[in-house]
C-alpha cells in the first residue's frame, strides 16, 4: 500500500493517469484509438516535439529556461538546407552541421545567461527576436519545398507500415522516429548514469552549494543551452524530413507546446527536478490530445477550449504537489528550529 | 564588464534596427528619383502608395512584393511593399501606424488578419489617407476593396473543380486556414451552398477543419479525418497550404480521395508533379496589387474621390481586371487561374 502511495506521489504518475484516461475516452468516443494505424500515426507525431522536449528538460533541470529554440533551430535549419542544397553525400553531414550551428547559437544564449546572471526568460526572449530577425531580415528566408538530395533516403525510410484491416488505411512510421528514440536514450543515460547529469541536478537545485563543492556552475549552465540548441536543430531537420518542406515560420510559437509538455511531465520550473520518463508522458499527453479531438467529434471551434482545460488540470496538480511538499519541508524545518531552541 | 556588455548589446540592437530601416528606406529612395523623373516626363503627381502585406517569407507575399516593384518600375510611381516578418497581427498594426505617420497618400491592405487592423485603418482614413483592401469584403474601415473574383464565385469555382474530380458523388470536407478568416469562410459557405443545389449525390460531413495556414497541421488534420472516414471522397482546401498537407496524407494512407483548392505552384510542386494533386486554383496576387495601385492612382487623380471613377465595367489596366463588376465599395475582377503541371512554369510563386 505504501509503495502505491509513493508511486502516486510522483508528479509523473499524475500525467500518466490523465493520459490513460484520455486514451480510454478517445477509444470510447471513436472506437478507433487502439488501431495499429492510429497508434503508428501518434508515435510518428511524437518525433519533433519529443526531441525538442529532451533539450528543454535539460535546460529546466539546470535551473534555466529557453524559449528561443524554435527561432534558433529555424535559423540553423535554414542555413543547413541552404549550405547543403545540392549535396549528395551522407545525410549525417547536414545533421552534424546543423548541430554545430545550433550548438553555437545555444552557446551564445548560455554564455550571456551564465556569465552575467541575467534572467533567462528575458535573454532568450531577446535572442528569439534576434534569431527571427536574422532569419527574415538578413537571410530573407523563404520556403524550401524540395529538400537537398542527401535527405531523399531518410525521407523515404520507413520503420514499419501499419494497415488497418477494417478500413484499409495504412500509416507509416518514418525512419526519423529512430532519432527520437536515440535522443531519449542518450538523455536518460546522461541524466541518470553520468557525473555530468548529477552535476546538472546539483546546479539546478542549489547553485551556490554546487559551486562550493567545486562544480563549474558556469560551464554546466552553458552546456545545457548548447544541448537545447542541438536537439532543436535536429528536430527541425526531422520535421522537414517528415513533411518534405521547410517553412521559416512553421515552428513559430512551438515553444509553448514543448514547455507545457515538459512542465506537465513533472519538471520543476525552478530547476533541479525533472525526468525523461515524465517528459515523455507530457509529450504523449499533449500530442495525443492535439491529434485526437477530431477523432472524438469535438468541433473545431471547441478544440482550443478542451486543450486549455486539460492543461489547467495537469499543471494545477503538479503545482499543488510542489506546494504540499514545500509546506512539509517548512514544517520539518520549523520543528527542527523549535528543537534547537529547546536545546538552548 | 556587465555594463560594457549591456552597452555592446544595445549598440548591436540600435545598429540592427538602423540596418533594417536602411534596407527598407533605400528602395523607396531609389524609386523617388525615378518617380521624379517620371513626373517631369509625364506630368504625373508624385503619389506615395504603400502596400501592407502578410509575412514576408511566404512565396505569396513575395509575389505581391514583386508586383509592386514591377508597378513602380513601369509607372515610376512611388509604391512600396511593407510586410511583417511573422503572422503576428500586432506587428502588422504597428506597421500601418508607422505608415500613417509617414503620411502616405494611399494604403493598400492585403493581410490575413483583417479584424485586427480595422482600428488602425480607421486612424488612417481620419488622417485623410485613401485605404484600399483586398480579401477584405467584410471590412468596414476602408474606401474600396478589389477582389480577383467575388467570394461566392471563388467558392463555386472550387466546388465545381472538386465535384468534377470526384465524379459529382461522395463525401467531402472543407478545410479553412483559420475559423476567423472572412474570405476562407465565405468561400467555404459558397462552395457548400453550391454543392447542396447542384450535386445532390455529394455529402458534406463534419465541421470545417482548421489548418492554421500550416502544411503540417493540414496534413495531421487530413490524416485524422481520413481515419475517421476512410471512404471520404474529397477535401476542399481554402488556405494555400491545405492541398499540400491533404495530398501528403492521402498519399501516405493510400486512399482514393481528391483534393482541390487554393494553392500555389511552388508549395505544391512535389505533389503536383508526382500526380497526387491534379490541379489547384489561385490568382496572381502580384497582378491584384498592380490593379489596386492603378485604382489608387485613378482615385487620387480624381481628387481622392471615388465617385465617377468607380463604376460598373471599369478598367484597372491589367488582365482579369479590365471589365470589373462593382457592388457597393467592392470591385470584382475575373482573374482565376486553373493550375496544373502543364502551366506550372508560367506562375513561379
Amino acid at each position: 500500500m505504501n509503495k502505491i502511495k509513493k508511486l502516486i506521489s510522483y508528479p509523473e504518475s499524475f500525467c500518466l493517469l490523465i493520459t490513460i484516461v484520455l486514451f480510454i475516452v478517445i477509444e470510447i468516443r471513436s472506437g478507433q484509438f487502439f488501431t495499429s494505424n492510429n497508434l503508428t500515426d501518434l508515435l510518428a507525431s511524437y518525433t519533433v516535439p519529443g526531441i525538442m522536449a529532451m533539450g528543454s528538460l535539460i535546460v529546466f533541470i539546470s535551473g534555466g529556461l529557453d524559449i528561443s529554440f524554435p527561432a534558433l533551430c529555424s535559423l540553423g535549419g535554414f542555413i543547413t538546407l541552404t549550405v547543403f542544397k545540392n549535396f549528395t553525400g551522407s545525410v549525417i553531414f547536414p545533421f552534424l552541421f546543423c548541430s554545430l550551428v545550433c550548438g553555437l547559437l545555444g552557446m551564445f544564449n548560455g554564455a550571456i545567461i551564465a556569465k552575467f546572471k541575467f534572467a533567462p526568460l528575458i535573454v532568450t526572449l531577446a535572442t528569439e527576436s534576434l534569431f527571427w530577425g536574422i532569419l527574415h531580415g538578413i537571410l530573407r528566408a523563404r520556403e524550401i519545398s524540395v529538400l537537398p538530395p542527401c535527405f531523399e533516403k531518410l525521407q523515404d525510410s520507413v520503420i514499419w507500415i501499419a494497415t488497418n484491416p477494417e478500413t484499409g488505411i495504412s500509416s507509416r512510421l518514418p525512419g526519423v522516429f529512430l532519432i527520437f528514440v536515440g535522443t531519449v536514450i542518450v538523455a536518460s543515460l546522461l541524466l541518470r548514469k553520468t557525473v555530468y547529469g548529477r552535476k546538472l541536478f546539483a546546479v539546478g537545485g542549489n547553485p551556490s552549494a554546487a559551486e562550493n563543492v567545486g562544480i563549474n556552475v558556469f560551464w554546466i549552465r552553458v552546456s545545457a543551452y548548447i544541448i537545447s540548441g542541438i536537439t532543436a536543430g535536429i528536430a527541425c531537420l526531422c520535421r522537414s524530413c517528415i513533411i518534405g518542406n521547410y517553412h521559416p515560420n512553421a515552428l513559430y510559437g512551438y515553444e509553448y507546446n514543448v514547455i507545457s509538455m515538459v512542465v506537465l511531465g513533472g519538471c520543476s520550473l525552478s530547476g533541479g527536478r525533472g525526468s525523461v520518463i515524465g517528459t515523455i508522458f507530457g509529450v504523449i499527453l499533449i500530442q495525443t490530445m492535439n491529434l485526437s479531438l477530431t477523432l472524438m467529434n469535438v468541433p473545431t471551434y471547441w478544440q482550443k477550449f478542451c486543450t486549455g482545460v486539460i492543461m489547467i488540470i495537469g499543471i494545477s496538480y503538479s503545482a499543488y504537489r510542489t506546494m504540499k511538499s514545500s509546506q512539509k519541508l517548512s514544517q520539518v524545518m520549523s520543528k527542527s528550529d523549535d528543537k534547537a531552541r529547546e536545546v538552548k | 564588464m556587465k555594463k560594457a556588455l549591456c552597452l555592446v548589446l544595445s549598440a548591436i540592437m540600435v545598429l540592427s534596427l538602423a540596418a533594417c530601416g536602411g534596407g527598407q528606406a533605400a528602395a523607396p529612395a531609389a524609386s523617388e528619383e525615378k518617380a521624379a523623373e517620371a513626373s517631369s516626363d509625364s506630368g504625373k503627381k508624385d503619389y506615395k502608395i504603400a502596400l501592407v502585406g502578410g509575412e514576408t517569407s511566404s512565396e505569396w507575399y513575395m509575389r505581391v512584393e514583386k508586383g509592386i516593384n514591377e508597378y513602380r518600375d513601369e509607372t515610376g510611381i512611388n509604391a512600396s511593399f511593407n510586410g511583417p516578418a511573422t503572422s503576428d497581427p500586432t506587428e502588422t498594426v504597428s506597421l500601418i501606424k508607422d505608415l500613417i505617420s509617414q503620411k502616405v497618400d494611399a494604403l493598400i491592405i492585403n493581410v490575413d488578419c483583417q479584424d485586427a487592423v480595422e482600428p488602425a485603418l480607421k486612424d488612417a482614413r481620419e488622417a485623410g489617407i485613401l485605404v484600399i483592401s483586398t480579401e477584405g469584403t467584410g471590412m468596414t474601415n476602408r474606401d474600396y476593396d478589389v477582389e480577383p473574383c467575388d467570394n461566392k464565385y471563388y467558392g463555386e469555382y472550387m466546388m465545381q473543380g472538386l465535384a468534377k474530380q470526384m465524379g459529382e458523388k461522395g463525401k467531402y470536407v472543407v478545410m479553412v486556414g483559420d475559423l476567423t478568416s472572412t474570405s476562407h469562410n465565405a468561400w467555404a459557405d459558397a462552395a457548400i451552398a453550391y454543392q447542396k443545389e447542384n450535386y445532390p449525390d455529394m455529402e458534406l460531413i463534419d465541421e470545417r477543419l482548421e489548418s492554421q495556414v500550416n502544411a503540417e497541421v493540414a496534413y495531421e488534420r487530413a490524416k485524422e479525418i481520413l481515419k475517421k472516414y476512410p471512404d471520404l471522397g474529397g477535401i476542399l482546401g481554402c488556405s494555400s497550404f491545405d492541398p499540400l498537407g491533404a495530398s501528403k496524407a492521402i498519399k501516405e494512407l493510400g486512399l482514393d480521395c481528391k483534393t482541390f483548392g487554393n494553392g500555389t505552384m511552388l508549395t505544391d510542386e512535389e505533389v503536383l508533379k508526382d500526380g497526387t494533386l491534379e490541379a489547384i486554383t489561385f490568382w496572381d496576387p502580384g497582378l491584384t496589387a498592380k490593379a489596386m495601385c492603378n485604382l489608387a492612382v485613378q482615385i487620387l487623380d480624381n481628387g481622392g474621390k471615388g465617385d465617377g471613377v468607380v463604376k460598373e465595367g471599369m478598367n484597372l489596366g491589367y488582365e482579369g481586371y479590365d471589365n470589373c463588376v462593382v457592388d457597393g465599395q467592392c470591385i470584382y475582377g475575373n482573374a482565376l487561374v486553373y493550375g496544373t503541371v502543364d502551366n506550372f512554369d508560367e506562375y513561379p510563386f
